[in-house]
């Protein structure tokens, strides 16, 4: 039985004093495992916000843009992404997201009452057509096109994010089969 | 005297018979719904609402139909092509039975009904639509906007086994076509 009160006063201290230093760990790991992501090269994540917020919350992730030939001699390439997401920050809705492919607009997401925006990799159905290009065509020997992206997201609190980077298709030519008509 | 008292009284009778079938027959014109939960966010409306003819409850048990990321895609550019889709329509109205719900594109008209069988909830995924609603993408600034193509007003409808019933409405835009 503990009836002293400095020793009552020192084991409530010392519980107080474990318990900050447990949460000061639990906050720097959680910032160790929280937004940091590995940025590959040539993909850039841009983060705007009005200039009275201190720290930009609005976010958003583009993973896996790809390029693929479905069929060969086609000449034709889809690009699309594994998952495309956005986060509005605490307390603001997300009113849109786009894709834009090579400056040109090719989808528009619209938020309704919604704080976040996921769009999986099949609701593009097989992506967005584009051409494969020649060998060579994009600078990268064997390969095909590169193709520029940004995904752009907007809040209602101002905050805008953009994801931009750079695609490279497969080669591929369309190839004309001309049917073989001997002469009689 | 007996007579000119008659006479008011027929002449009041004839008022308040003349006044009543006035009220009547205003009283058969269209009445607003009664709406029971509206919040807005922009150009975004959702509702809960109950028809005059029921009483409106306190705590209706349809819920706000949840249809996130209406969209707009333009798979092949040198098509003046676009579809519309949303990630997913949801609507709960447990223990009652949802009885159907509709998409509508005001421009076009109703392109979707999902009948409830048996069932106190509703739930429609973007792959139930394939692709999505085929419109076309419309020329640049064909919505007002300058840098998008035309814009497409949508209503989502749900009504449940009380004829409570639930709306959304909201306004998608497509990229433009630019041959």
């Amino acid at each position: 039985m503990i009836d002293s009160p400095r020793a009552i006063l020192a084991g409530a201290l010392s519980v107080v004093l474990l318990g900050a230093i447990l949460a000061v760990f639990g906050t720097s790991g959680s910032q160790a495992s929280g937004l940091v992501t590995p940025t590959p090269l040539g993909v850039a994540t841009q983060i705007q916000v009005p200039a009275d917020v201190e720290a930009p919350a609005i976010a958003s992730f583009s993973n896996s843009p790809t390029c693929y030939r479905q069929a060969v001699g086609s000449g034709v390439c889809y690009i699309e992404w594994s998952y495309l997401y956005a986060a509005a920050s605490s307390g603001s809705y997300i009113i849109s997201m786009t894709v834009t492919i090579d400056d040109r607009l090719r989808a528009y997401h619209a938020g309704f009452f919604q704080t976040a925006m996921y769009v999986p990799s099949d609701f593009y159905g097989t992506g967005f057509k584009v051409t494969c290009g020649v060998p060579g065509s994009g600078g990268v020997p064997g390969m095909g096109r590169t193709y520029t992206y940004a995904i752009r997201a907007r809040e209602t609190g101002d905050g805008i994010t953009s994801n931009t980077g750079a695609v490279i298709c497969p080669a591929d030519e369309v190839k004309i089969h001309l049917p073989l008509i001997q002469k009689p | 005297m007996r007579k000119i008292a008659l006479s008011f009284f027929l002449a009041f009778l004839l008022t308040a018979a003349f006044l009543s079938l006035i009220r009547v027959v205003y009283g058969q014109g269209p009445e607003e719904p009664d709406v029971i939960h509206r919040e807005t966010q922009g150009d975004n409306i959702r509702e809960i609402y109950a028809p005059n003819q029921i009483e409106s409850p306190q705590q209706p048990n349809i819920s706000f139909i949840d249809s996130p990321t209406s969209t707009c895609y333009q798979p092949d550019p040198t098509q003046d092509v676009c579809y519309i889709n949303w990630y997913y329509m949801s609507v709960n109205a447990d223990p009652n039975y949802m009885i159907a719900m509709t998409v509508t594109l005001n421009s076009i008209g109703v392109v979707a009904r999902l009948h409830g069988f048996f069932q106190t909830s509703m739930y429609a995924p973007y792959s139930l639509f394939e692709r999505g609603f085929k419109v076309p993408c419309g020329a640049l600034n064909s919505s007002g906007v300058p840098t998008l193509g035309m814009a497409y007003p949508w209503t989502i409808n749900a009504r449940d086994s009380a004829n409570l019933k639930a709306a959304n409405y909201g306004t998608v835009y497509c990229p433009a076509y630019t041959p």
